[in-house]
């Protein structure tokens, strides 16, 4: 049976694409940024995080979990398996695993719910991540079965795959938003763990196509919050299409109690967001060069 | 035509004005007691109409130097007052005790919320203001002279005299408006107050005597008679009605003739909203609004109405940004997009004044309990969801409102039940006799009431009191309609579905236990609660399991009513509810939904307040398994959205209005998520746990994130505004 490992289906999704869409977050990440928003879609395998907000103390945890001591839950220890036994038992919800297969006969149901409300909003259903493309035959049979119904379709991507696995997926797709991080493969190895070459090349593949693109640049200090980066970005985009529309997020540190939720500490804490004014000052600098950029 | 673009003027006036109004109760007051004293043995119309004589004729009346339009006079009504005033005294004197008589005896159950109730039994009216435009009071004292004249009922000759007189009290008060203009005229030295004043005269003494002949004749005349009936008789009339199909032939005309611009004919709208807002607005909770303006819908043989009245009157609320007209925009798949479009457009622009009615829904409602489709296509709201016909239905109502859930706990306790069937039977069952109970009491009250105020004046903007010769208190209009609101479904659905899982499915818990842990308010029992609030299918939220039995239980809500009382006055199933869920829910025990004790009970036709991630599609998804024509009011769903900006947003609310219009949704309003809602959320998180906010790269349940970056999510929002 064909099936996908994702770590939530978010209806109502209004942000992900043009109008009222359905996201799919399919878990596992070949990138490794430290200021991901989203720790939860980086292994494939389920990852269990608990809200202490919604923690009523019942301590059913502690009953149902295989490996528990004294009464007490193994979650965040070394004897913890994830078998989400605590998770069943945790009516409050303060503990949840993050990640379930799903069977694309059970995602189609899912998506088809709100058929008529894409078709109406001209929205539709993205795909986002983790890295969608590192399910890519799964998706490929999910696009194929969405576009036969005419629902407008989108992958939100780090693009970092190879172009012919990409290519494939293209006839099926309507929208790539992707980021892009740095233009120095160096330094995006250093705060990615991976380098960017196959990233530019697909980007710059799929301008030469003219496919639909939105670029997403998110506005890290440190890391490309100067004047610099930035323009070795616009340039970039500049050469191969101005027309690419280009939007500047400003980092912000509202991830640290997700982190917390799996037992981590977020490396971006105690960073401040950029300044307005820094953020008007990237923009201004992204459109000298011509192209379309905005920020949030 | 004279300049009235002086709003800023207008606006001091307005509320220099009502900021120190005198409503003369001290003079007033004691000349109709001691009226009502002289007359005692007279018959009650004689009675009112005697009082509304020296409240025409005594009373100080105002006219503006800078606002168009004239009624001002103050016949004892406070500012924030829509009618009432003078014109409630007799009834006042009349009918305390009765009324009191009525609340000690649901005292007790509205402690335990069972029924909410107030004395406000004489509101949600609707006049027939195309009669006052065609025929003018004229015309309607000429029909009334018909039926009199070949009338012999003694009674029914009272009757026509009262209205004869009450019309001709009305047109004298219109006249002193002319009168005071001339005066003010002798003084005046400002070339456009002069303009507006001789204006002003000239039209005073005409309308609403004669038929309307020009834009600003029809408006004022509308104007006049709203605030006028509703003093002289003491009613509440919430209602401007179908402005757009009754303006726009005089806009077409004033058009063709060179008598008026288009922003001519907005500026007098816009002067019309400042008023409103101004006279009512402020001290009032923003969402319950003193009057409606119904745009779209049809006429009554059903053509769609979308005209230039209907853009003119949004953008005017665009314009002047006035919350307390509430636009109610009755919308079918057969209007125009343009007209979905302009009313999204108010609905960005975070002006919480839009109502979206299903025009098929409300008529085939109407018709499925008897009415005539022609009477049923010109149908307004009458207050805030009201549902009434323009002029041919009396339909007084919310004042009284019944407590599902509360009713439920009290089925439960007659126990024991061998089955989940026969404990549901016996559910409706009981809503169908307290609804006999409260509609048995309530009768006692409006018996009284031809004797405690008749309303002769009212009664001659209605067909049917003229043919039949009766007043509209003793149901002579065309249809006489009542409806106790039946309150939270939603909890009340999914309470029964709790006990079908808990106590008889699963059997994990006894009836007698569930209810003592009910008794306890979950006490000791927070996990049970948690599985049922979180494991537990809901009405309302997209799940086609929870959808089957909810249409089951609704339908079943509706066959609880529709009683006719010996006079011919008919009680409609109704589920019309405002901020009425949270009185009702104070005095509720804690419900087998997993709802503790005093939270709110559920909203409208909208899903449980306790629980979190609906999506607005997962509602709309299950609205369309309900079958809203069984109810004959608007049953409302309230769906928060995220902020929306731009054409992205447009194309959304679009979508959705055009979805709810598809799914065969009754009424419809939005609440955008704003920072007010969201401080709000700070302080008492247990009410708003469905608040989803989008965070960065990812949404999450607002109240479940820290006090630091909710605040930062608020600051955000706080920028970006």
């Amino acid at each position: 049976m064909e099936s996908a490992v994702i770590f939530n289906i978010q209806h109502f999704s209004i942000h992900d694409g043009p109008g009222v869409r359905t996201t799919v977050f399919m878990k596992g990440c070949n990138l490794r940024c430290w200021w991901c928003h989203n720790p939860e879609s980086w292994e494939h395998a389920p990852t269990l995080c608990f809200h202490p907000t919604a923690c009523i103390d019942c301590n059913a945890c502690g009953e149902a979990c295989p490996q528990a001591e004294n009464g007490k839950a193994a979650r965040f220890t070394h004897r913890c398996t994830q078998c989400g036994k605590c998770t069943e038992a945790c009516y409050a919800g303060a503990l949840s695993l993050m990640g379930r297969k799903i069977t694309l006969a059970e995602l189609m149901e899912e998506l088809l719910k709100d058929q008529s409300i894409y078709l109406r909003s001209q929205g539709g259903v993205t795909f986002s991540g983790g890295e969608p493309l590192l399910q890519a035959p799964f998706l490929l049979k999910a696009l194929l079965l969405l576009q036969a119904r005419g629902i407008h379709t989108a992958i939100e991507s780090a693009l970092h795959a190879p172009w012919e696995v990409l290519s494939l997926l293209l006839p099926h797709l309507n929208l790539i938003m992707a980021d892009i991080k740095c233009m120095d493969p160096i330094r995006h190895q250093a705060h990615t763990g991976k380098r960017n070459e196959q990233i530019l090349s697909n980007i710059q593949r799929l301008a030469e196509k003219g496919f639909p693109l939105v670029l997403r640049t998110p506005i890290i200090p440190g890391v490309n919050d100067d004047a610099e980066s930035i323009r070795a970005i616009g340039t970039f985009i500049a050469g191969l299409n101005p027309k690419i529309p280009l939007e500047l997020l400003p980092f912000n540190p509202l991830c640290t109690e997700k982190y917390a939720s799996m037992n981590q500490s977020y490396p971006g804490a105690r960073l401040t967001p950029p300044s307005k004014e820094k953020m008007d000052a990237l923009l201004k600098e992204a459109r000298q060069l011509g192209i379309e950029a905005s920020h949030q | 035509m004279i300049p009235v673009k002086r709003h800023e003027e207008m606006i001091r006036e307005l509320k220099k004005h009502y900021d120190t109004l005198d409503p003369q109760k001290e003079l007033l007051e004691p000349e109709m007691d001691q009226a009502l004293q002289q007359l005692q043995n007279a018959p009650s119309p004689v009675q009112k109409t005697a009082l509304m004589r020296i409240l025409a004729e005594k009373s100080r009346v105002h006219v503006f130097r800078h606002f168009p339009f004239w009624f001002d006079f103050s016949a004892c009504r406070d500012r924030y007052q829509w009618g009432f005033g003078g014109g409630a005294h007799m009834r006042r004197r009349k009918d305390a005790a009765a009324f009191q008589a009525y609340a000690n005896f649901f005292m007790e159950d509205q402690e335990r919320g069972k029924i909410h109730f107030t004395n406000n039994r004489h509101d949600h009216h609707a006049l027939n203001y195309d009669d006052i435009l065609e025929l003018g009071l004229n015309g309607l004292k000429t029909r009334a002279q018909h039926f009199y004249a070949a009338c012999t009922d003694r009674h029914k000759q009272l009757f026509y005299e009262s209205v004869v007189e009450g019309l001709d009290i009305l047109a004298a008060l219109s006249c002193r408006f002319s009168v005071r203009a001339m005066d003010m005229l002798q003084t005046e030295t400002d070339e456009h107050v002069r303009a507006h004043l001789i204006r002003l005269a000239e039209a005073a003494k005409k309308v609403p005597m004669e038929p309307a002949e020009t834009f600003y004749e029809a408006l004022s005349a509308i104007l006049f008679c709203r605030e006028a009936v509703g003093t002289l008789e003491g009613i509440g009339i919430s209602t401007y009605g179908q402005l757009d199909r009754m303006l726009f032939p005089y806009y077409q005309k004033d058009l063709e003739n060179g008598r008026i611009t288009r922003q001519e004919a907005k500026d007098l709208l816009e002067d019309c909203l400042i008023y409103t807002a101004i006279r009512f607005n402020e001290n009032e909770d923003p969402h319950e609004t003193s009057t409606t303006i119904i745009l779209g819908g049809c006429d009554r043989n059903g053509e769609i109405v979308f005209n230039e009245i209907t853009r003119l009157v949004f953008e005017a609320v665009l314009e002047c940004r006035t919350v307390n007209v509430k636009l109610d925009c009755r919308m079918s798949p057969r209007h125009p997009k343009e007209y979905i479009a302009l009313a999204c457009q108010v609905q960005l622009a975070r002006l919480p004044v839009l109502v979206f009615m299903n025009d098929d829904t409300h008529i085939a409602a109407r018709v499925k309990y008897g009415q005539d489709v022609r009477d049923a296509r010109l149908y307004v709201a009458g207050g805030c969801h009201e549902i009434v016909l323009g002029g041919t239905e009396m339909c007084s109502r919310a004042d009284t409102w019944l407590g599902l859930p509360a009713i439920l706990l009290d089925t439960l306790k007659k126990q024991p039940y061998d089955s989940f069937e026969a404990l549901y039977k016996e559910a409706i069952s009981d809503v169908r006799a307290y609804h006999e109970k409260v509609i048995g009491q309530k009768e006692k009250l409006e018996a009284q009431w031809y004797e405690h105020s008749p309303m002769p004046l009212y009664s001659a903007m209605i067909t049917g009191c003229l043919e039949s010769g009766l007043d509209l208190t003793q149901c002579g209009a065309k249809y006489t309609s009542t409806a106790l609101s039946m309150v939270a479904p939603a909890t009340f659905i999914d309470s029964l579905s709790a006990i079908k899982r808990l106590c008889f499915d699963e059997q994990k818990y006894p009836l007698p236990r569930l209810i003592e842990i009910l008794e306890k308010n979950f006490t000791g029992e927070e996990r049970l609660r948690q599985y049922i609030v979180n494991r537990l299918t809901k009405y309302g939220t997209g799940n086609e399991e929870a959808d089957a039995f909810s249409a089951r239980v609704l339908h079943d809500l509706s066959q609880v009513s529709g009683q006719e009382n010996g006079y011919g006055k008919k009680y409609y199933p109704a589920f019309y509810a405002h901020d009425i869920f949270r009185n009702l829910g104070k005095g509720t025990p804690a419900t087998p939904d997993g709802r503790p004790a005093s939270f709110p009970i559920s909203r409208g036709a909208s899903p449980s307040e306790i629980i979190s991630g609906i999506t607005p599609t997962d509602i709309l998804r299950s609205a369309a398994h309900y079958d809203f024509t069984d109810f004959t009011d608007s049953f409302a769903l309230e769906i928060t959205l995220p902020p929306l900006e731009g054409e992205s947003g447009l194309h959304i609310l679009i979508a959705l209005v055009e979805e709810f219009l598809a799914n065969g949704g009754s009424t419809l309003q939005f609440n955008m998520l704003d920072i007010d809602l969201l401080r709000e959320a700070q302080k008492n998180p247990d009410a708003h746990r469905d608040i989803i906010v989008r965070v960065c790269g990812y949404s999450y349940y607002f109240v479940l994130l820290s006090k630091e970056i909710q605040d930062e999510v608020i600051n955000r929002m706080v920028r970006a505004c």
